[in-house]
Parts: C-alpha cells; structure tokens; sequence
C-alpha cells in the first residue's frame, strides 16, 4: 500500500503536459493565451494568438531565459494571466510558461502549469515582449470585455 | 410534544408559502448560478485552543472560461478551537472578486470557519488575495462545504476558525 502511494505521489509530481526543458532554444512554435479579469484588461473569454513571426519566435526563446528566481510573486493573476506554449515540432516537447499579474503588482512568472514544486520568477523583458506582441496597451485601451472575435478584428489587425 | 403558550391577544400571522418558496429558490438559483469549482476534501484536524489541519482536495473547475481543468491541492491551517477528528467532504466554489475562477485563483491564502455536531460538518470559508494598495488584501473567492466527520465522540461537536494555505502537487491545465 505504501509502495503504491509513493508511486502515485511521484507520478502527480513529475506527469505533465508540458515537460520540455525551459532552456532550451529550439521550440519552433509559441501559441499564446490571454485572459483578462481585472476591469483594465477585462476579457469576455481566452484569447488565443498564434506567434507567426519567426523573429518573435527566436527572441521568445532567448528572452524566456533571462529569468530570475524570487522568493514571493502575486500568482493569483487578479489583473490578467497570460499562457505561452512553446512547442518543439522536431521532438514533440512542450513548455508552459505562465505570466501572472495581481493588480499592482508586478508579474510573475512560472515555468510549468504552478504546482507546489513550480517557482516563481521574476522577468520584465518577457513580460514587455509578450505586451508587444499582444497588443496589450490597445487591449487596454478597448472599452468592454473583448471576445476572440473583437480581438482579432480590432486589435491584432489594427496598425496604429 | 412541546407546549407552547398562545396568548389571548395574539395578532394572526399569515405566511405566503408560494412567496417563501418563490424566495427560497431564487436565493438557492443566486447560489447555484455563480458555482464555478466544486472539490472533494479529506482531511485531518487537531486543536485544544490552537492547532493544525491537513486537507488535501480534488479540485474540478466546472463553470466559466476555465471549465474542465482540474488539480490535486493540499492545504495546511492553522486552527484556534476545538477539534480532533478525520472530515471527508464536499465544497462549492464561486467568486467574489471579478473574473472567472481559474486553478490559480484557488490557492493561497484562505481563512474561514468550520463545525461539526456528531457526524455533520459544515464550512464556510475565503481566499484572499495580496494587492498593492490598503489594506493590501482582497476577497477573492467564497466557499462552502458539507460533510462527514468521525471524531472523540465525547466531544458531540467541534468547531474552529482558520488560516491557511494551499498549493497544487499536480494540475492537468492542458491548453489544446
């Protein structure tokens, strides 16, 4: 019996999703999730954006490594949270990356889906890079709660 | 049977039970309509005065923009009361602060209140966030929850108040 408790412990420990490494430079694909809860940043349900550009992709990679670890982060995401899956085609792997905001806080980062075994992170570079690529000021500057649609015809092809 | 005393000048009261019932299920509708996670919880508590509990929860987000994920939690509280007992149960989840209720809105720091008498017990409790402003936490979530207890049976009934915190050990989160 305890031999199978052990065995489920280590399993929900180390079974996930998303277990490629978070040095690696090689994920060749990022599809991004936003999700608005604050009033600023209000979403009516997840965003889900595609990074296409291979410059975003590659500076993605490198940025995302330029983390460090902090002791305390605000995880609860009051204000938004924003997901990155990056994904290697070539070996399948996958990494998750969680940005979270509290409001008045600055964000947090955590690498993996933020189990009692995922730190925090503190990284203001990828958290302004990510802004760009969202659009995260025009998201803020939209009145209303943005759906998918709204956000794909007003902010992901608006220019300005 | 209970005597009960009717004094001669009683004013006649009339309950409209369609009324009462009308309002009943529009509280229990208030109530339901706003659940977006449920959790089944074992747990084991101990205190005389002060003391600790461990819970450890299954976790389903069942409404709202993040239904379907779901995680394994464990939580540590601290007590003040009285309690010496094992507790399995079921809780109900909804938010208070703005947004839908995701998996990392339901961890951290939770305060609340607990009792049971003879094998019933019940809970109400809070998440609370940090925010940077005074007085620098916020409601975040609410909670109830009802279950079965085996304790002392000498002891009839516990309760306590409690502070604590809860972190996943794993969480399915699966984005595609």
């Amino acid at each position: 019996m305890k031999r199978y408790l052990i065995f489920l412990f280590m399993f929900l420990c180390f079974c996930s999703n998303y277990e490629g490494s978070k040095d690696s430079i090689t994920y060749d694909s990022i599809k991004i999730y936003y999700y608005g809860a604050s009033k600023d940043y209000s979403t009516k349900e997840e965003i889900i954006i595609s990074v296409t550009d291979s410059a975003d992709i590659k500076n993605l990679n490198t940025i995302k490594n330029t983390s460090e670890l902090i002791l305390f982060g605000g995880r609860k995401g009051n204000d938004y949270k924003i997901d990155l899956v990056y994904t290697d085609s070539d070996t399948g792997d996958k990494l998750l990356i969680r940005i979270l905001k509290n409001i008045g806080l600055k964000p947090t980062i955590v690498y993996g889906a933020g189990t009692l075994f995922d730190g925090s992170y503190r990284n203001d570079k990828l958290v302004e890079y990510v802004a760009s690529v969202i659009k995260l000021d025009a998201i803020k500057k939209y009145e209303g709660s943005l759906t998918q649609k709204e956000y794909d015809e007003f902010i992901l092809n608006d220019d300005d | 049977m209970i005597p009960i005393k009717i004094p001669e000048n009683y004013e006649p009261i009339t309950i409209d039970l369609d009324k009462s019932l009308e309002r009943a299920t529009e509280i229990a509708n208030i109530i339901t309509d706003n659940i977006q996670a449920v959790s089944l919880d074992v747990s084991g508590e101990a205190a005389f005065q002060i003391g600790l509990q461990v819970e450890v929860s299954l976790i389903a987000i069942v409404d709202g923009t993040f239904q379907g994920d779901w995680g394994i939690a464990l939580q540590g509280n601290a007590l003040a009361g009285i309690e010496a007992s094992l507790t399995g149960s079921a809780s109900a989840y909804w938010p208070i602060a703005r947004g839908d209720l995701d998996l990392n809105r339901l961890r951290g720091l939770e305060i609340g209140a607990q009792g049971s008498i003879s094998f019933l017990n019940g809970a109400y409790f809070e998440g609370i966030g940090i925010e940077s402003s005074f007085p620098f936490l916020y409601r975040d979530y609410g909670g109830a929850s009802l279950g079965g207890t085996l304790g002392i049976p000498e002891l009839g009934g516990s309760g306590s108040i409690y502070a604590g915190f809860s972190s996943y050990l794993y969480r399915s989160d699966r984005k595609e």
